[in-house]
Formats: C-alpha cells, structure tokens, sequence
C-alpha cells in the first residue's frame, strides 16, 4: 500500500494534475488531501487541524501558504477581490457556489465598514506564524515542506518581522509562474495581476499551458520537494 | 522607577485596587492599561504597538480576554445583545457599523472556527512574541476562561501551564456564590465596578491567596 501525499493550501494545489500529479509519482505516494480553490490562511489553520491525527510517519505532507486578503466564514471561502465595489460582485467566482445573497450582502457590508488591510494582515500573519512555527513541526510526517504560493512579503513586511524566510526559500508558485511568462512573453501586457490569470494561469493549480512549463518548474522546486521523495 | 505594562481588557482596564496593588509590590509605575470590552485580536495590535518600547526592568500583565470579540475600524465587539448600546458609544463607532456586526454575527461568523483562529492569535503572542519582548518578568493570564484555547485532545494550540490558576472570571462566580448566592446575573454586578474588583471585605484576601503564586515572579525577580 503505498504513502500518502497530502497537500494543504488553495487553488495552486487544488488538483491532481500537472505538477501535483508529477509531486506523487516522485514520492511514490498516493494523492490522499488537496488545497481548495480561493481558500484562505484561516481555512489552511481548520484544515490542518482537521487532518492531523490522519497524517502517518511515512507519509508526505506540502503546505501552500496563500495571501492574507481572503477569509474563511462560516464553512465557506471568500476573497476581498471577489467584490469590485459595492454592489458588484464579480459573479464568475460565485457561480456554481453555494453562496446565499445575505451572505454576499454581509461579506459587501464587511469589506467596507470593517476590512483594514493592514490589520488584516497582521492577524493573518499570527495565523501563518503559529502554522510555520507550532503546527508544522507537530505534523507527524517525517516528510514535510511548506511554500508561499503567492508572494509572502504581506506577511514579512515592518512589523510584521515573526515569519523568518529560510536561507533557501522556495520562490512563490505565483513568482515562478510570472517570471516564466516574463522570460517566455517578454513584450506581453501583464500589468493587472487579474489580466495575468484571465490569460495565462487560467488552468487547473494555474498550471501554465506552455510545453516548457514543466521543466521550468521542476528545475525551480526539484531541490525544494526533495526533502519529500 | 521601572515600570510595569497592563495589556488586556476591562479586568485591567483601571490605575486601582489590584493594578495598582500588584505596581506597588513590584516598586513600578503603571505604564500602559487594557482597553474595556477589547478581543484577542485588538490585544495582538496593541501588544505589537508596544512591545519594542519595554525596556528590560520592566514588567509585563497581559490577560487574555475571550474568544468571542472582535475589533474593526477601531471599534470592540462583542455579540451580546445587551452590547449594542455600550458599541454606539465608541468614538468611531456608527449605527451603519453596529447593522454591519449583527449580519457578521448572523451569517459569516462561525463559533468553532473563530475559536481556533484567535487561539491561533493566542499561541502567537505566547510562543513568539512574548520571547522577543526584553524583559522576561512576564505574566499572562485568562480573564473569563483558558478552555476555548486549550481544547482536550489537541497540543496544537495553547499549552496548559504547570500552574493554572482559575481565571478571573470564574474565581469571581466563585466568590459570589459563596458570598452573594442570590445574584442572578453576575456580570451586572461585575459590571459596576473598575477592573470588576468587587467591594467586599474578604475579597483582596482571597483574591491575592489565589493569584499570589502566579504574579509573585514580577515581585521577587530581579
């Protein structure tokens, strides 16, 4: 019977395809637990939680750690984005989903009488910490790593100095995937973070339809997993 | 004069009767007081606000307040009915905010989830950025109750001390029942009084009898 594999975090890690699928057949384990679409650092914490007493010694364990400026209330995620303005949802996120108006309405009235970016962070940052520094090294699993999957510096910026980068921090998907269409499109518009996901991290885990795509990220993390083969 | 910082809610929210008690034995001034009604979340900011200016003569009281408060825009929640006028009456505070906390309440806020997330904040404050405060003569302690963040069958959050002594709120029900047995509704009469110090004669007795153990270190350590 072979290992498990799991994987925590969000839409960068939410398939068993592509590199996920590649992540399994390294470490000769089998996908048991994957990240879900537009979750957030607070959904990571529960999830972690829910699972741990499952995790085996020889199991494999990958967390991706997401950007603060999303939220996970009562069951069900939701992304400051997802909102343009008031009253305006952008509904291709919605759609399919489970979300009552009331709760689109709360999450409207949330976003502008309560929301403080800043402070935001600041409590996302406690969330990530107490993941780095007191859940992490619970997990049973001999075989573990963590990664940013969209930029970290929310959670490192003044004041904010408790998350430590490690010497060999792995680049965030995110970064890696933007620098590949940096070096692969190099007179491309990717100046709207959003524009970039519309057009080129549109697939499944933003998996980059690009026949070099592959190596290239493997060449990135290949010495960051191998702690996991 | 070394000084001594108070962070928390309204249990040391007062310059009087055990705050300042606890400053004289420890010979220090009181430098910085919680904030009535604050959460978890409001406590981390403030702590973050002041930690670099503690110096390392001084001491430190942080009292962890409940679970089930929050802090937006500047304003404290908490989602007891009773609550919304004592909300209003916040400077910042707006009846747009108070309709905007009670569709928080009714469809976004989730009571296991949200005590896993400040237990989180909790063992943050705790484990990381308690050691990175200069002074070590720090003492912290639950105001209303440790379970939410010390749940059974889980060494994920906070750990339990060696040395857990029951927590304000729950030494006062204690008190009233022996003294007072016909109150009802203790927070009404907690309510009346700062640092809810209830004036009775027995109370600074047993009250330092139970907490002796616990903040002596401020006092004794040099």
């Amino acid at each position: 019977m072979k290992n498990k594999l799991w994987l925590f975090g969000d839409s960068f890690m939410s398939y068993n395809e592509n590199w996920v699928e590649e992540l399994a057949r390294r470490t000769n384990c089998e996908v048991a637990h994957l990240g879900e679409l537009g979750s957030s650092v607070q959904f990571l914490l529960i999830d972690l939680l829910n699972s741990m007493d499952r995790i085996k010694r020889n199991d494999r364990v990958l967390i991706g750690i997401t950007n603060p400026a999303r939220f996970y209330f009562n069951s069900k995620h939701y992304h400051s984005l997802w909102i343009e303005h008031k009253d305006k949802f952008n509904l291709r996120y919605y759609s399919g989903k489970k979300y009552s108006t009331e709760e689109l309405n709360c999450l409207v009235e949330y976003l502008m009488h309560f929301y403080h970016p800043d402070q935001d962070d600041i409590y996302k940052s406690a969330i990530v910490s107490h993941i780095i520094n007191i859940i992490f090294p619970r997990i049973s699993a001999n075989h573990k790593q963590y990664v940013f999957t969209i930029k970290p510096e929310p959670y490192i910026r003044e004041r904010l100095n408790f998350i430590e980068l490690r010497d060999n921090e792995p680049p965030s998907f995110m970064d890696t995937a933007l620098k590949f269409l940096e070096e692969t499109y190099p007179t491309d518009e990717r100046v709207v973070v959003r524009h970039v996901f519309d057009n080129h991290l549109n697939g499944n885990n933003h998996w980059i339809d690009h026949p070099d795509y592959f190596n290239y990220f493997w060449k990135v993390y290949d010495e960051h997993f191998a702690r996991l083969y | 004069m070394s000084k001594i910082w108070f962070f928390g809610d309204s249990y040391v929210s007062f310059k009087t009767n055990w705050v300042q008690e606890l400053a004289n034995r420890c010979n220090a001034e009181v430098a910085h007081l919680g904030v009535a009604g604050s959460s978890i979340y409001f406590l981390l900011l403030d702590l973050l606000d002041n930690y670099n200016t503690i110096d390392s003569h001084d001491k430190v009281v942080i009292a962890i307040t409940s679970d089930s408060r929050w802090y937006f825009n500047k304003v404290h929640f908490m989602p007891h009915k009773d609550s919304e006028e004592w909300i209003l009456n916040q400077s910042y505070s707006s009846e747009d905010m108070l309709n905007a906390f009670q569709y928080f309440t009714k469809y976004l806020y989730n009571v296991g989830d949200n005590v896993k997330f400040t237990s989180a904040i909790v063992s943050f404050i705790l484990n990381v950025l308690l050691p990175k405060i200069s002074t070590k003569q720090i003492v912290y302690h639950y105001t209303i109750s440790p379970f939410p963040f010390q749940p059974k069958n889980n060494d994920f959050n906070v750990q339990t001390r060696e040395y857990e002594p029951i927590s304000f709120y729950e030494f006062q029900i204690k008190f009233l029942r022996k003294y007072y047995p016909e109150v009802d509704n203790p927070m009404e009469v907690l309510n009346r009084y700062k640092n809810h110090w209830l004036e009775h004669p027995e109370y600074f007795g047993e009250w330092w009898e139970t907490y002796d153990l616990l903040f002596k270190k401020l006092y004794y350590e040099k």
